[in-house]
């Protein structure tokens, strides 16, 4: 029973957690505006503009690269901060930011009706996002989790020194 | 200053961060791959820069920084097609109805002939802008006839002089309206430039002409 009461997630990490998609959105929110623009400036520059005749594929392109500019970017965000402050089951918690901020998100666009529910409109509008914002926010919390060559090196004495 | 250089030094050798950047960099990669390969897909064979735009309707080609649109509407009033093609210095509508939607169109603005009828598309024109911009003028510069997609089409040549942008500035814009009617189906072509880029706009206009082939048009037995 112990066992089970130590691996679920503390309130206050939940809280961070939810805290974490709220920066989530927000980033996804500030990036995804500027990103599109900068997106059309460089089809523009290069004269490559004709390519959104071609629909499907060209939101297929623009859904990959706003996954890596936008999503992903969010979810690092977002996974950040629950890492700063979240330093337990982070498999379980680190997946909050990214749904919250997903969520939110997908939201507003339903409200706004920017939900193409074709199937490519689910890649660009749905999957990709989703997907973004998950693997962002994993890579954000352990990235504030991750040992560095120092605190290895300690653990390594730390082991020795038990083992004598 | 050696001390942030050094904490960047250690944060971006963390495998998650790596993992991070080479997955933002990546996806980015393979986008603008993908938009790449796409615009070698559909390069025109015959003109270089250009694209080919194909669909069940109409083929045509266009330059490469331009981009193309089709519109289809179908109502009890009858077929309205359309196909716009928008580039930085020019944009041109080719549109096509069927006899149902010509009828209602003629009807509708009383229009008795094609010479109304462009004559009724200048002015709707002008009047849209007016409501923008109470100081535009408007010019009518060239009435004509000429022989285009295989029909006597005729044309009128008009200049507007104060076209507000969305941003509020002012240009002098041409436009060139052409009309024909073959079987009772009502074809139309709109071009329409700024006066400065007018030369450079109307002969990649005319190239895209050369291209079209409206397919349902030229069928006689389909429904344009």
């Amino acid at each position: 029973m112990r066992l089970l009461e130590s691996s679920l997630p503390q309130k206050s990490d939940l809280i961070h957690a939810v805290l974490g998609g709220a920066i989530c959105f927000f980033a996804v929110f500030l990036v995804s505006s500027m990103a599109s623009g900068i997106l059309l400036q460089i089809l523009v520059f290069l004269g490559w503009t004709g390519v959104m005749t071609y629909q499907d594929q060209f939101l297929l392109a623009a859904g990959l690269i706003l996954f890596g500019t936008v999503y992903l970017v969010g979810g690092f965000c977002g996974g950040l901060y629950t890492g700063y402050k979240v330093k337990e089951n982070l498999k379980v918690i680190l997946a909050v930011p990214g749904l919250i901020g997903f969520t939110i998100s997908t939201v507003i666009a339903y409200f706004f009706g920017h939900i193409d529910f074709s199937f490519i409109g689910m890649i660009y509008g749905f999957y990709l996002p989703l997907l973004g914002n998950l693997v962002g926010a994993y890579l954000g919390g352990y990235a504030m989790n991750w040992p560095s060559e120092e605190e290895k090196e300690e653990a390594g004495k730390l082991t020795l020194e038990l083992q004598k | 200053m050696s001390f942030i250089v050094n904490y960047l030094r250690r944060v971006l050798r963390l495998p998650p961060v790596v993992a991070f950047v080479a997955l933002a960099l990546g996806s980015c990669l393979v986008g603008y791959t993908l938009m790449y390969f796409e615009l070698s897909q559909h390069q025109s064979s015959t003109r270089a820069g250009y694209l080919q735009f194909e669909t069940d309707n109409i083929k045509l080609e266009f330059p490469k920084s331009w981009f193309a649109y089709e519109v289809e509407n179908k109502n009890a009033s009858g077929v309205f097609y359309r196909v716009g093609i928008v580039g930085p210095i020019g944009e041109a509508y080719f549109a096509v109805q069927d006899e149902n939607a010509t009828d209602f169109i003629m009807k509708r603005f009383n229009l008795t002939n094609i010479t109304s009828l462009i004559i009724h598309m200048a002015n709707d024109t002008f009047t849209a802008i007016l409501g923008k911009n109470p100081q535009a003028t408007l010019l009518f510069r060239e009435n004509s006839t000429m022989s285009i997609l295989s029909l006597d089409a005729e044309y009128t040549k008009v200049s507007i002089s104060g076209v507000p942008d969305s941003r509020g500035a002012l240009h002098n814009v041409t436009y060139i309206i052409i009309a024909g009617m073959k079987q009772q189906r009502l074809a139309y072509i709109l071009f329409l430039s700024e006066e400065a880029t007018w030369d450079e706009g109307y002969q990649t206009f005319v190239t895209i002409l050369s291209s079209v082939d409206l397919r349902r048009w030229n069928d006689e037995t389909s429904g344009i």
